[in-house]
């Protein structure tokens, strides 16, 4: 019998300047959200998760999953510079085809949600743009909503431009750890909060924390 | 009426957060936890409504259980000056938490109507007797309420917890989102994905209709270990679920009439009396019993029939 089920997406910046405690942080966080998600029987029947870790290239650290049946973690590891545009196909590629696959088996599908995390600068001179622009436009019949989060040297403006939902900026009132827990809790939080609460038309959207401890809150660039 | 000022509490860690409230412990109080709302100041947060549902504690009982013994109600208002900022209410007890890979989880109801998951480890659910005295309580818990006026609303999985000590015993929860029939809640209340009625219109309010109807997902989806089954959509088979063919068959009535129409469906009271587990026989109804013959009186007794007798007496001297 068909599900209904709403996709999220964590695509994490694995460039090397997020070596040491930040790429520790999420490794560590991981297992946290893993455990709340997979053990809840309603948020694991109605959500599936993704990660998607990027550098100079990106790549699909766990395919579409149900957390309940997921018996092994990717260990995020840091390398190269920061392809935003690689993150950016990759993850509309991925949304495509899970989108196409889990409806044909039958599945009501829900506007996929993107949490795209950041320490750094895209790569200089790359037209990443073009590639977001793909990604979210309408014409795009699955663009899903994007929340931003920008840790240490990352540049406000550009987490404010990647967000179509929610941008945050930490405010470096807590250690990059401490702030990248927080990231994780608001991640599961919104899992949670999206598998359980019905949207007006009784199906799921995404719900997201208007605020996260360490981060200070960005407007979303209107499209 | 007990009011409580903030001032006077000496709040503690942050034990859960919602989207309308987070759940503190007090210290040097052991026994209660505080929930306070993110805003209060909200035009449409109600402190009437809160000081109605306090006012009802003291009023609501199941089986000659309390209403503290199976649910968290409001049981103080706390107030910060001329504003209310929240209420304490009893901390749900260990017994309505389980472990599972070292850490703990409110034992909700989700847990009985899925299919166990390899990350539960050794997680002991309830046999299928727990599991039918847990609907029997959750069912006499409902009626209780309705006896009173109160119409619970948000009857979901996550409001709803087990013991994980056995007996089928069961707690309600988050039970502020509860409001007497007709009147408005303490805040708006958010439905949950997939216990709504079919048959509402989108954005109707609660009643008790509705709950009654909840109520029946709720027996459904425990008895089949199926998140999403509905009445009149799925049926409890015996085979797979271990129910008696007997119980099945009655289960599958109520819940032919919980998918019908407003008005037609099963009472709490029904759904708690078949889940008992006690027997009962049919009885014939007034049309049909035939009068019995009067027994013959026995000699030198009244008669009813004979006229009433007088004795003389003497008019008082005036």
């Amino acid at each position: 019998m068909g599900q209904n089920i709403l996709p999220f997406y964590l695509v994490c910046d694995e460039s090397g300047s997020m070596d040491g405690e930040p790429i520790d942080a999420i490794n560590t966080a991981l297992p946290e959200l893993h455990h709340e998600i997979g053990i809840n029987p309603v948020v694991a029947d109605k959500t599936q998760f993704a990660i998607i870790g990027f550098s100079d290239r990106a790549e699909v650290l766990l395919p579409l999953s149900n957390l309940s049946q997921v018996a092994s973690l990717p260990v995020l590891s840091t390398k190269g510079s920061t392809s935003f545009g690689a993150a950016l196909r990759c993850v509309k590629d991925e949304i495509e085809a899970d989108v196409s696959r889990l409806k044909s088996e039958g599945h009501q599908v829900y506007r996929p949600v993107v949490f795209f995390l950041t320490d750094g600068y895209p790569n200089h001179g790359e037209n990443w743009r073009d590639d977001h622009q793909a990604l979210t436009s309408p014409s795009f019949p699955y663009h899903p909503n994007i929340v931003a989060f920008g840790i240490g040297e990352a540049d406000p403006t550009v987490i404010s431009s990647i967000a179509t939902f929610r941008a945050f900026m930490s405010d470096n009132s807590t250690s990059p750890a401490d702030a990248l827990n927080e990231f994780a809790k608001a991640l599961t939080k919104s899992i949670v909060r999206s598998g359980s609460t019905p949207a007006g038309d009784g199906g799921m959207v995404l719900q997201a924390p208007d605020q996260v401890p360490g981060f200070t809150s960005l407007s979303v660039d209107a499209l | 009426m007990t009011f409580t000022a903030l001032s006077t509490l000496r709040v503690g860690r942050e034990l859960a957060s919602g989207g309308q409230g987070s759940v503190l412990e007090v210290e040097g109080r052991r026994d209660v936890v505080f929930k306070r709302y993110h805003d209060p100041q909200n035009p449409a947060f109600s402190s009437d409504a809160l000081v109605k549902l306090v006012m009802e504690r003291h009023k609501i009982s199941y089986a000659g259980q309390p209403v503290d013994e199976w649910a968290a109600w409001p049981n103080e208002v706390v107030v910060d000056g001329p504003s209310t900022v929240g209420f304490l209410m009893r901390r749900v007890p260990d017994e309505f938490f389980v472990q599972i890979s070292g850490r703990r989880h409110p034992a909700e109801l989700s847990f009985l109507a899925a299919q166990s998951s390899p990350l539960w480890g050794d997680l002991r659910l309830p046999t299928l007797p727990e599991r039918l005295a847990i609907l029997h309580n959750l069912a006499g818990a409902v009626q209780a309420l309705h006896q009173r006026g109160v119409v619970l609303g948000d009857i979901s999985f996550a409001n709803i917890l087990w013991s994980a000590r056995g007996a089928g015993r069961m707690m309600l929860i988050d039970c502020d989102g509860m409001c007497k029939q007709g009147a408005r809640p303490v805040l708006p209340q958010a439905e949950t994905i997939d216990w709504n009625d079919p048959l509402a219109s989108p954005g109707a309010g609660t009643d008790m209709d509705r709950d009654r109807y909840k109520l029946a997902l709720a027996v459904i989806r425990v008895l089949t270990k199926s998140l999403d089954a509905r009445p009149g959509a799925d049926r409890v088979e015996p085979a797979p679920t271990g129910v008696s063919d007997r119980l099945a068959s009655s289960v599958n009535q109520l819940l032919g009439r919980a998918a019908g129409p407003v008005g037609s469906r099963p009472s709490a009271h029904e759904w708690a009396a078949l889940l008992s587990g006690r027997d009962s026989r049919p009885v014939g109804s007034t049309s049909t019993r035939s009068k019995g013959a009067a027994p013959d009186p026995k000699p030198g007794l009244l008669r009813s029939s004979q006229p009433r007798q007088y004795r003389p007496v003497e008019p008082p001297v005036v």
